[in-house]
């Protein structure tokens, strides 16, 4: 008997053999597919959940922030009198406050209008027309608008000058040396509080990916190493940065990444192929922000956080474990990429005060292997990149005259 | 419902279509992978396995070759992917103890399939996924060294003892049928 007689026998025997199953094998496998499908719907909504939080979270952070700083204290102004007026009172003050005026302190509120007007977005035109008479009224902004009140409520302080805010606010003034006037000097008290804005950042990225596969059979790691070149690739994203206090912010919002690259070699057949593959991922960052201002309109920032991914999607071939090419897909990699690691130095520039340019070299580290569990290798992309965007800065309880 | 028609219902995603596919395949395949696998219970996770990546996949069936040698493709790729996990141990037997009957080939005609594949199942890991990828599924030498991450002449000695250890086991069982007749 021959080799190839003992292998025709065998062949021919087992060509179309069939087993016998256990009776409760389909359930088995639409609760498998059930549950893979369920875990992954489970892990979308999760991050949807969590991202609300977050929001949710520095909302309510920043807004009890602002109830804090709240001074329920009276700023008064009149003429008559010489009694110093302290401006970081008004630098204070966010949400409420009251005015008691007279008509001879009129061109004393003229003179503050540009303070307030920046400090809480809000014209004193009102002011001025609930002073009659001479008579001393009081009119109170309760965060709906100013209102007249009742003048028998006690004030801390009962006059002030022109002169006397000028020099006072010359106090608080970064550059001193160089304002002349009350506006120069409140608006430098406005650059001081910018922690009280919201910025949208919009940026693109150029990226360089690092790929690493790893496999139990040595030749195929080979083959994959071989054959997959990465390309220079891109993320583009916007987020919302939310400040804490002057120095530390929150932000997040939505990054696209694409990752490139080059699949070539040689298949079964020895005939010579050059592909491109595309992976496409779609995250929500959530990111910490340390700042640090060198200037008025320079500044640092340190950042780190997690990009907890929502979508992955691949699209090209790949080389299998038989040497043949195969496309790739959900059954070659994750429908979820999880977590991965997010650092980066971001430089920003002021270009107005409502707008900044920044660049951001960053490091992404991808934790999870990528690869399916049923293929014979495991595979992770990091990238490095710089982001270039510009940031918009948001006002918050922004009002116009 | 033709087999076009069941494909195109399970590319939709369709349950019944995909029921009705797994009733008309699940056999077939369960008989490829308790070729492989090392024990039943081994063969349904396999099972299991390959028809949730075959309904994920699908979509990717061109209707350019036959269905079936599709599956039997991902079902066999399902099996060394889950094998290789675990880590294909490629022992040696030593060859002089090992007798080439010429009776053998007589033997196996009268075992039944069930029979045969039990005996393949029961060969040393390494010997039974070398001899089910040359004999059954018809790769050659170089593809499975490639497959296996071993040398084709590994691949080669490893069929050859793989044949000698069946041929044995077949004309033992055939004269302990013969002597209990």
């Amino acid at each position: 008997m021959t080799d190839n007689e003992f292998d025709d026998l065998v062949r021919k025997k087992l060509e179309q053999y069939e087993g016998d199953l256990p009776a409760d094998m389909w359930q088995r496998i639409t609760s498998g597919n059930q549950k893979r499908r369920g875990t992954y719907v489970w892990y979308r909504y999760l991050t949807a959940f969590l991202l609300l939080l977050f929001l949710v979270g520095v909302y309510e952070f920043s807004t009890y922030q602002n109830k804090e700083a709240t001074v329920d204290k009276f700023v008064s102004v009149d003429s008559s009198t010489e009694k110093p007026f302290d401006t970081t009172e008004i630098a204070s003050v966010k949400s409420e406050e009251v005015i008691v005026a007279t008509q001879d302190s009129l061109k004393s509120v003229e003179s503050t209008r540009k303070l307030y007007k920046q400090k809480f977005q809000q014209s004193l035109y009102s002011r001025q027309k609930v002073v009659q008479n001479n008579e001393r009224i009081i009119v109170e902004h309760s965060g709906e608008g100013w209102i007249q009140r009742d003048a028998s409520r006690p004030t801390i302080a009962d006059s002030l000058s022109a002169d006397t805010i000028k020099a006072q606010a010359q106090k608080t003034t970064v550059n001193a040396s160089t304002t002349t006037d009350t506006e120069n000097d409140a608006d430098s008290v406005v650059k001081n509080e910018e922690h009280d804005k919201i910025s949208l950042q919009l940026f693109v990225s150029p990226d360089i990916p690092f790929s690493t596969i790893h496999s139990s059979n040595s030749s195929y790691e080979k083959l994959l190493n071989d054959a997959i070149s990465m390309k220079l690739s891109y993320t583009i994203g916007a987020s919302i940065d939310i400040p804490v206090n002057k120095r530390i912010s929150l932000s997040s919002g939505i990054q696209y990444s694409r990752i490139n690259e080059k699949i070539s070699g040689k298949d079964s057949l020895a005939s010579s192929y050059h592909l491109s593959n595309h992976f496409s991922f779609l995250n929500v960052p959530l990111i910490v922000s340390y700042k640090t201002r060198w200037t008025n309109s320079f500044q640092t920032s340190l950042k780190a956080g997690i990009l907890v991914n929502i979508s992955a999607n691949y699209k090209g071939k790949m080389p299998d474990a038989f040497g043949a090419l195969a496309d790739i897909g959900h059954d070659t990699y994750v429908r979820n990429t999880g977590v991965s690691v997010y650092t980066a130095v971001n430089f920003s520039k002021s270009i107005s005060h409502k707008l900044d340019v920044f660049a951001e070299p960053y490091f992404r580290f991808q934790a999870k292997n990528i690869a399916n569990n049923l293929q014979p290798f495991t595979r992770k992309i990091q990238t490095a990149g710089v982001a270039l965007g510009v940031e918009f800065k948001l006002y918050r309880n922004e009002k116009n005259d | 419902m033709t087999e076009e028609a069941i494909i195109r219902g399970c590319m939709e995603n369709d349950p019944q279509c995909q029921h009705m596919l797994f009733k008309r395949y699940s056999k077939a395949v369960m008989g490829v992978c308790l070729r492989y696998a090392s024990g039943t219970s081994e063969a349904e996770d396999i099972l299991q396995e390959t028809f949730i990546k075959l309904f994920r996949t699908i979509k990717q069936f061109r209707f350019e070759g036959s269905f079936e040698g599709w599956v039997r493709k991902i079902t066999v790729r399902t099996c060394l992917a889950a094998l290789q996990k675990k880590c294909i141990r490629f022992t040696d037997i030593h060859a002089a103890d090992l007798v080439i009957d010429p009776n053998a080939l007589h033997a196996i005609s009268a075992m039944t399939e069930k029979e045969l594949a039990e005996m393949i199942r029961q060969l040393p890991e390494g010997y039974r996924i070398v001899f089910n990828l040359y004999v059954i599924e018809g790769y050659a030498h170089d593809e499975i060294a490639a497959m296996l991450n071993i040398d084709s002449g590994t691949s080669r000695s490893q069929l050859a003892k793989a044949r000698k250890i069946l041929q044995r086991q077949i004309l033992l069982q055939q004269q302990i049928i013969v002597h209990n007749d």
